[in-house]
């Protein structure tokens, strides 16, 4: 039955009824004439009529039943019969339904993550219409730096195709609750549009106001749903009572509703105010700034009349805005740009990995298929249409893929659940995994899509058959095509798990590269803590200084403490970034102006940090607030500026941040690289000044990291923190951690990604030698008789052994070329994921392929020497 | 014989030879299925409706309604190509069948 035909019956369901009756009233009408014609007595005909048609609801009952799709009734038959074959044969069953369930599972955790972070919306109303925005160079279109706030006063004021736009920046907030002790808790400045931005507002009391954005009006914080609930037992007349944070006692005046935590999880939000500074000083790019567009508004509109205001204040400042645009994205990009190429490369492994098993699963179907040819001949010869044979054996497959899937979607927790534990903590929005209902949609569909798939090919090979002549003979000549189409099936598999495992030895190298290079500092033994100095304390005059020197004092006379030093950042985690001139270059434009990361530094911090001085002196606490302003640079620096070594660096001065009259700053010293960024970059230009000297632009925020290098055994981690409560016990301590998880953690992305790779890669060998054994075992047992009949005839085993390893050996190496053949075409895709490693890396190559060789080899092998045992006389008379 | 016993299978096969000449009404295909048989095989409603509904899924059959010969309404069936095909099959397999089966009798 045809489409078009199921589609007419299906629509003229009511009126074929009508038809069937009226169909059957005319047979019994012809009927009683007929009667009538042979003279029967008219009640006699109609009788006799009835009597002879049987019971007429009956009849109409049972062609109303042929009518009924049928194909719903054969379907619940076809589900019962199936289950009952496997129940019959339960090692298939069970081999094929545990690959499903193992591949089905994996799959869907994998998505669940990259569904998490890449996919889902954002938790804010409308989210895909939140756009972030940024400046960038306009030579460098990858270029992108947080806003001034100069420029989004501007934008701000300017722009119409936004509803709203808002700036915010994350703060430290260091919470001191009534009693208890002071704690760190994540928190962000925001200015007057935010929640206008997120469309979300607090659902207890009224926000900011307009005059909460004025100097001196401004102590007033929201706070997060959890922070409520459990630092004031959710007290419902919480608005208007103050807490102590940073040194301050604002007001409440907003409770957040539950799970909102935007940005960068926060439990705080203050207002953000600009400094007279930050109004005017266009270069300040420090501002991360969210926008969502007004109703009706396209981006492209959006971007173009940003593009238009931010033009228009390049013409009014070109000496601070030349060469700068401004960029914007989807805000969800954003959120996971830097996860998307390891996630994606995730998905893809496992989509192989899901490929491999669905074929494997196919070939253990082709071969159980040629089995049953008996069974399927017979229900041809029954009358069964080649569509229905079809039918039923699709529906085997997917009852197969159905259970599978169940199993596998209850895997899937479990998987999920370890990969969660197993990545790394700084995942972006790893705390929004979980399973939803995209993913049970993606699980349904990849079983649905696995069941058509292996189960297609095999369905459509056994219902070709002729049914008589199957009943007759053994079918000999249908074989060859079948073994082709096994034989192809395992070179694909051969060939995905070149890719595989070729992507994995390369991960595993990158990041043993990565685990190698040198840091150009020792953290054996150092402890290292983070202090946000609340500003109300410390931004003042050098309060800063006076805090870090007497903790360092502290510490230095502390037990078990070899040296001690503060920093403003750890190498390895970045620091702020200024605009820098030399002395020799003073006029430099502002916007063309290179930039160098700054960096603050006590004395002995070289000493403490393990690092090398490798020319000059190092800073000592002769450098203050009143002596000759000097500085350090790093090698990156010299071998930017001056070429001719670290020694013609000395004595040079140097200006980070432009001011007039221009702060000429000398250098002293230069000190080796340290890995910066994730330790994967190179390492950037570095200047180091004293903290004392360090300039005011960053005493907004006054922060200090502390190190310390303890003795062997010595537990860093209480003595820093007995220190800095000695000197403030109010100052909490953030992120108090050794310098080796610093650097642990940095890797944890590239860890994680190798490691579930690695796991793919040995999946996916093992299924490809599943495969190579399985085509060749039924490759020798298809192909007895004829190695039957060449023992008798006088060939030697060995020879009989050759020639089934050859069909092997012809698979293997199709597959291994079409394999290396993608991973040429797939090595760009997997280059940006490399470090210092090329995407053809021989060793890595060599590697697969000879692993893949000569699991290939003993794969083939044991099958083949089957066919040597072979007993000619049993083999000939399995005829 | 009396009345023989008609595999469902058979009755298809006869229903699709009887349609070969020209397209036919139910009651006109009993009708001749019992002439031809020389009465020997009466099509009863109740299995004959079954078996045309049936062709008819399988696609093997067509059916339209048109004018009898007393000017009454009528379904009528009609081969199709793929019937056709069905029914040329089916016939050889018969006689495959039977001279099999003759040759047993006459040789056993």
């Amino acid at each position: 039955m045809n489409i078009a035909a199921l589609i007419r019956k299906l629509r003229r369901r009511r009126s074929l009824d009508q038809e069937m009756e009226q169909e059957l009233r005319d047979h019994l009408e012809l009927r009683i004439q007929k009667n009538l014609e042979t003279g029967m007595a008219p009640d006699d005909a109609r009788l006799a009529a009835l009597r002879s048609f049987g019971a007429m609801e009956s009849v109409r009952e049972e062609c109303r039943e042929i009518q009924r799709a049928m194909w719903i009734e054969q379907a619940a038959r076809d589900i019962q019969f199936a289950v009952r074959m496997f129940w019959r044969s339960p090692g298939f069953a069970l081999v094929a339904i545990l690959t499903l369930a193992l591949a089905i599972g994996a799959t869907t955790a994998v998505f669940t993550v990259a569904d998490g972070v890449l996919l889902k919306p954002l938790p804010w109303p409308a989210s895909h219409r939140v756009m972030s925005l940024w400046e960038g160079r306009e030579n460098d279109p990858k270029s992108q730096t947080p806003m001034a706030p100069a420029q989004f006063i501007d934008l701000a004021s300017s722009v119409k195709t936004f509803k709203a736009l808002a700036g915010w920046n994350a703060i430290g907030i260091n919470f001191v609750p009534k009693n208890g002790a002071p704690q760190r808790l994540p928190g962000a400045a925001v200015t007057s549009d935010f929640f206008k931005v997120v469309e979300t507002y607090p659902i207890l009391g009224t926000g900011f106001t307009d005059e909460n954005f004025r100097v001196g009006k401004d102590s007033v914080v929201v706070i997060g749903h959890s922070t409520w609930r459990d630092q004031f037992a959710g007290a419902s007349n919480i608005i208007g009572q103050t807490v102590h944070i940073n040194g301050h006692a604002p007001t409440i005046v907003g409770v957040m509703p539950p799970g909102f935590r935007t940005p960068a999880k926060s439990q705080f939000w203050t207002p953000r105010l600009f400094s007279e500074q930050e109004k005017e000083d266009r270069n300040y790019k420090a501002l991360p700034v969210l926008g969502r567009l007004a109703d009706g508004v396209t981006q492209a509109q959006a971007t173009s009349e940003l593009a238009t205001v931010y033009a228009g204040l390049r013409a009014q400042y070109p000496e601070w805005l030349g060469g700068w645009n401004v960029r914007m994205h989807p805000a969800l990009e954003d959120a996971a740009k830097l996860a998307r190429p390891a996630l994606l490369v995730l998905m893809a492994a496992v989509l192989t990995a899901l490929t491999m098993a669905c074929v494997n699963i196919a070939n253990l179907l082709l071969a159980r298929g040629s089995r049953r040819m008996g069974e399927l001949s017979v229900r041809a010869a029954l009358g069964a249409s080649r569509a229905r044979i079809l039918r039923q054996l699709l529906c085997e497959s997917l009852v197969l893929a159905l259970i599978g899937g169940i199993l596998g979607v209850v895997l899937a927790k479990l998987l999920l659940a370890m990969l969660l534990a197993a990545a790394p903590a700084n995942l972006p929005r790893i705390d929004d995994v979980r399973m939803n209902w995209r993913t049970l949609v993606f699980a349904i569909s990849i079983c649905v899509g696995a069941g058509l798939f292996f189960g297609l090919a095999p369905a459509w090979r056994l219902s070709q058959r002729n049914p008589a002549r199957e009943l007759r003979d053994s079918g000999q000549r249908s074989t060859a095509h079948v073994g082709l189409l096994r034989r192809g099936l395992a070179a694909f598999q051969v060939a995905a798990s070149v890719v595989v495992m070729l992507a994995t030895i390369l991960l595993i190298r990158s990041f043993d590269r990565l685990l190698r290079q040198d840091l150009g500092f020792n953290p054996d033994n150092l402890m290292t803590a983070r202090i946000e100095l609340p500003a109300a304390k410390y931004g003042e005059g050098n309060r800063r200084e006076i805090f870090a020197e007497q903790t360092l004092r502290e510490l230095r006379a502390s037990a078990g403490v070899e040296t001690a030093a503060a920093m403003t950042y750890l190498p390895v985690q970045g620091g702020a970034r200024f605009i820098m001139r030399l002395e020799s270059e003073p006029d430099v434009k502002v916007s063309e102006a290179p930039a160098v990361t700054y960096q603050g530094a006590s004395d002995e911090f070289i000493r403490t940090m393990g690092m090398q001085l490798i020319a000059g002196r190092d800073l000592s606490t002769k450098d203050n607030a009143d002596s000759m302003r000097v500085c350090l640079v790093n090698e990156a620096f010299v071998r930017r500026y001056f070429p001719a070594g670290p020694a013609s660096a000395i004595g040079k001065r140097l200006e980070v941040g432009f001011s007039e009259p221009p702060r000429w700053t000398e250098i002293v010293g230069v000190v080796r690289d340290t890995r910066n960024l994730a330790l994967e970059a190179e390492p950037d230009e570095e200047v180091f000044a004293p903290l004392a000297q360090q300039d005011d632009f960053l005493r907004g925020n006054p922060a200090l990291t502390f190190v310390i290098r303890t003795r062997a055994g010595v537990n860093g981690a209480d003595v820093l923190q007995r220190a800095v409560w000695r000197i403030d016990k109010e100052q909490p301590l953030h992120l108090l951690r050794p310098m080796k998880d610093v650097i642990t953690d940095a890797r944890a992305q590239r860890r994680f990604t190798w490691i579930v790779m690695a796991v793919f890669g040995a999946a996916a060998g093992a299924l490809a030698a599943l495969g190579l054994f399985g085509v060749m075992s039924a490759d020798v047992a298809a192909r007895t008789r004829e190695f039957g009949v060449r023992l008798a005839l006088g060939a030697r085993p060995d020879e009989v052994i050759r020639l089934a390893l050859r069909s092997g050996i012809w698979t293997l190496g199709v597959g291994l070329g079409s394999g290396m053949l993608a991973s040429v075409f797939g090595a760009r895709f997997i280059r940006s994921m490399l470090y210092h490693t090329e995407a053809f890396d021989s060793v890595a190559w060599a590697t697969v392929c000879g692993g893949l060789i000569i699991v290939g080899l003993v794969a083939s092998y044991c099958p083949a020497r089957r066919a040597g045992r072979i007993d000619p006389i049993v083999a000939l008379r399995q005829e | 014989m009396q009345k023989n016993e008609l595999l469902q299978g058979t009755l298809d096969m006869l229903i699709l030879k009887v349609l070969q000449r020209e397209p036919m009404h139910g009651f006109g295909i009993a009708e001749k299925i019992m002439r031809l048989s020389e009465e020997s095989l009466k099509v009863g409603e109740g299995s004959l409706y079954p078996a045309l509904y049936r062709l008819a899924e399988r696609g093997w059959i067509d059916s339209e309604w048109g004018q009898s010969e007393n000017n009454r309404r009528a379904k009528y069936y009609r081969l199709t190509a793929t019937g056709k095909r069905q029914l040329a099959q089916e016939a050889a397999s018969w006689d495959d069948m039977c001279s099999a089966i003759a040759r047993v009798m006459k040789l056993a």
